[in-house]
């Protein structure tokens, strides 16, 4: 299984999505959707599998910030056909913070148990500060404590 | 945007080593509540721009105010240790790190780092002290058998 392609579904524009080619950077703020697209081959008897993505930061292990599941039906085949699924993932800043670089992966579960997992895209999604305005920053004190 | 703070007469603050600076500063905030980075340092204001010798940084809440400039108050400190060294004249910055343009302020000449007294300095003084005593000695008459 492999993350075929990224869109963001913008808070701000119901009903547009903007499309990334892999490799990009999708930059990304509060409210938005990430759309993770999947390709695979299934060949087998019909199921209803997870199909659960995530963004998050790879240290040891995947810290995932946000993340989304929602089943798919797959039809019995009996040989290899190749399928495309897609899940969505909110972005929710107090959950994913702003800044650079964060990591996704999605992967296919049945019931609690992992049965195929893509690869990690690194450094695939920024998420962006909300606007914010100042006026007269100033330093009004300095003294030792 | 880069606002100058110039003063009259700014006030001066003399620090030692192992003293604590507090710096205070205020602005008016209008976005969405959200999590930044105060950033504060001391240094040395010059023709290529701020030369931070000790920095630090905080994170900062600020508060839901979509409609109109909420006044905010921040204090951070800044803890003087070695790595700036005696003189007088070092000036602050303080900003925003995440809104730099918009909230980058300098303060300059506005800290002077006093040294603390050196071994060389007691030396001397004892020095002094046992010459004088050792030539009254050789001045003063003293009782012959």
């Amino acid at each position: 299984m492999k993350i075929q392609a990224l869109q963001v579904l913008p808070a701000q524009y119901p009903g547009y999505a903007l499309f990334y080619t892999l490799g990009t950077v999708v930059e990304v703020k509060n409210g938005d959707t990430v759309r993770i697209t999947v390709g695979y081959s299934y060949r087998g008897p019909a199921k209803t599998l997870t199909l659960y993505g995530a963004i998050g930061v790879q240290a040891v292990w995947f810290d995932e910030k946000v993340n989304n599941g929602k089943q798919i039906s797959i039809p019995a085949s009996p040989s290899w056909v190749a399928r495309s699924d897609y899940v969505d993932v909110a972005i929710d800043t107090t959950k994913i913070g702003a800044g650079t670089g964060y990591e996704l992966y999605a992967k296919m579960m049945e019931g609690n148990s992992d049965l195929v997992i893509s690869p990690i895209v690194y450094d695939a999604i920024n998420v962006l500060s909300e606007a914010a305005e100042f006026q007269n920053f100033q330093v009004t004190s300095w003294a030792k404590a | 945007m880069l606002y100058m703070i110039s003063l009259q007469a700014p006030q001066v603050v003399e620090l030692s080593v192992g003293d604590t600076l507090r710096l205070a500063v205020t602005f008016g905030y209008r976005g969405h509540t959200q999590r930044l980075t105060l950033y504060a340092a001391v240094g040395n204001l010059g023709f290529f721009g701020f030369d931070e010798i000790i920095a630090v940084q905080k994170p900062v809440d600020l508060p839901e105010s979509l409609d109109s400039f909420t006044t905010c108050e921040q204090s951070i400190d800044i803890a003087i240790t070695d790595a700036i060294s005696p003189r007088t004249g070092y000036s602050l910055m303080a900003k925003i790190k995440e809104y730099q343009s918009q909230t980058e302020v300098r303060v300059s000449d506005v800290v002077n780092i006093i040294g603390a007294p050196s071994m060389w300095s007691g030396i001397t003084s004892v020095m002094v002290v046992s010459m004088m005593m050792a030539m009254m000695g050789q001045v003063m008459p003293t009782e012959q058998g």
